[in-house]
């Protein structure tokens, strides 16, 4: 969260997403790395729907924000259970590490709503 | 009828309060008990000191003379609401979030995204990192103005995007399908929405949180009717 100039149009949010899926938002999760002194704190996504690019597997991993950071209006925070339609990027040099940096890139819509079939029929 | 109102009485207060808290605990300045007043400080920060996201500047660098004004014209608008009184102190200088920092609130610029995109963000009261909380940064890239001439012209007003960050710095988040201040994208309301209100008030309580007195002729009347009531029911049981 944060104060943004505008609201992304429906076009350069799908211009600006590497993948659009329709997921749900399980939790996350810090990951370290044994003898390294790396940890990354990830969110991780079930998706049920795939609605542009190419995804391996049902789940997709988003960068959160280091645990121990301020908490401050910019950061975008979600609840383990919130459902809907994720515009997501992919983190350069990065393998299947996705990030939303803005309110815009994330729907909250149901699987049946009427939003997610008019997405579904602009992204065929 | 009667039916009808007292259902109206419980659904309306609910659907009137929309806003959102912010993720902190407790999330307020001053006592953590909901619905108490604060007395908060601020500072501006000068041009140096270490931010989150590189140096801080001071907001006088990349800022039209007369934004203080603007700021202290937005904190006047919430202590209009909420039971807040904000003081400004002087700045000491201290890099961002180390202890020993001057004002609750300390206000400083520093590079976000370029011109648009995020104009500001605020950090979210205690317990926020060591003292980070309250703490409110601008986008030193981006064009700031004075006074509302529309959006859209890539100029974003001073008064209207403090109005909004101090809304965090003090404890509530963005809230979504209501007119308010406290929503995300930028919009120039000019002033607090009832939601915004609402959401404040629940923080630190109404602005005047005084029962109101009874003035002392008034009290001198009741005495003298609770006298003659008194009286008279004595005489009727006699």
């Amino acid at each position: 969260m944060s104060y943004w100039a505008a609201e992304k149009t429906e076009d350069s949010l799908v211009k600006g997403s590497d993948v659009i899926v329709y997921a749900q938002y399980l939790g996350e999760s810090i990951i370290k790395i044994a003898d390294k002194k790396f940890q990354m704190n990830l969110g991780i996504l079930s998706q049920t729907q795939v609605l542009k690019g190419n995804l391996p597997s049902a789940l997709v991993f988003i960068k959160r924000y280091n645990p121990d950071a301020p908490l401050s209006s910019d950061m975008l925070f979600f609840k383990p259970g919130q459902s809907g339609l994720w515009f997501l990027k992919k983190i350069p040099d990065s393998t299947g590490l996705y990030q939303i940096t803005h309110p815009s890139q994330y729907k909250n819509i149901s699987n049946d709503s009427h939003e997610l079939k008019l997405w579904q029929e602009k992204l065929k | 009828m009667k039916h009808l109102m007292i259902i109206l009485l419980f659904i309306l207060p609910g659907i009137s309060s929309a806003y959102v808290l912010g993720p902190t605990s407790p999330g307020k300045w001053g006592s953590p008990v909901m619905g108490t007043g604060a007395t908060i400080s601020y500072s501006f920060m000068p041009t140096g000191p270490a931010c989150d996201n590189g140096a801080c500047s001071s907001l006088g660098d990349f800022m039209p003379a007369g934004y203080a004004a603007e700021i202290e014209r937005a904190f006047d608008a919430w202590a209009a609401v909420a039971n807040l009184t904000f003081v400004e102190v002087a700045d000491g200088g201290e890099d961002w979030n180390t202890p020993g920092t001057s004002g609750d609130i300390r206000f400083g610029g520093e590079l976000f995204d370029g011109s648009g995109g995020t104009l500001a963000h605020g950090f979210f009261p205690p317990v926020n990192g060591n003292t980070a909380a309250g703490d409110i940064h601008f986008d030193f890239d981006d064009n700031w103005e004075i006074g509302m001439d529309g959006s859209g012209d890539g100029f974003f007003d001073i008064f209207t995007v403090a109005l909004h960050e101090i809304g965090h710095a003090l404890g509530l988040g963005h809230v979504n399908g209501v007119l308010a201040v406290m929503n995300p994208f930028y919009a120039e309301l000019g002033a607090l929405q009832a939601d915004d209100i609402a959401g404040m008030q629940f923080l630190y309580g109404r602005a005047d949180p005084q029962p109101p007195q009874v003035p002392a002729p008034a009290t001198l009347l009741l005495f003298l009717a609770g006298m003659v009531g008194f009286k008279f029911a004595q005489s009727k049981k006699a």
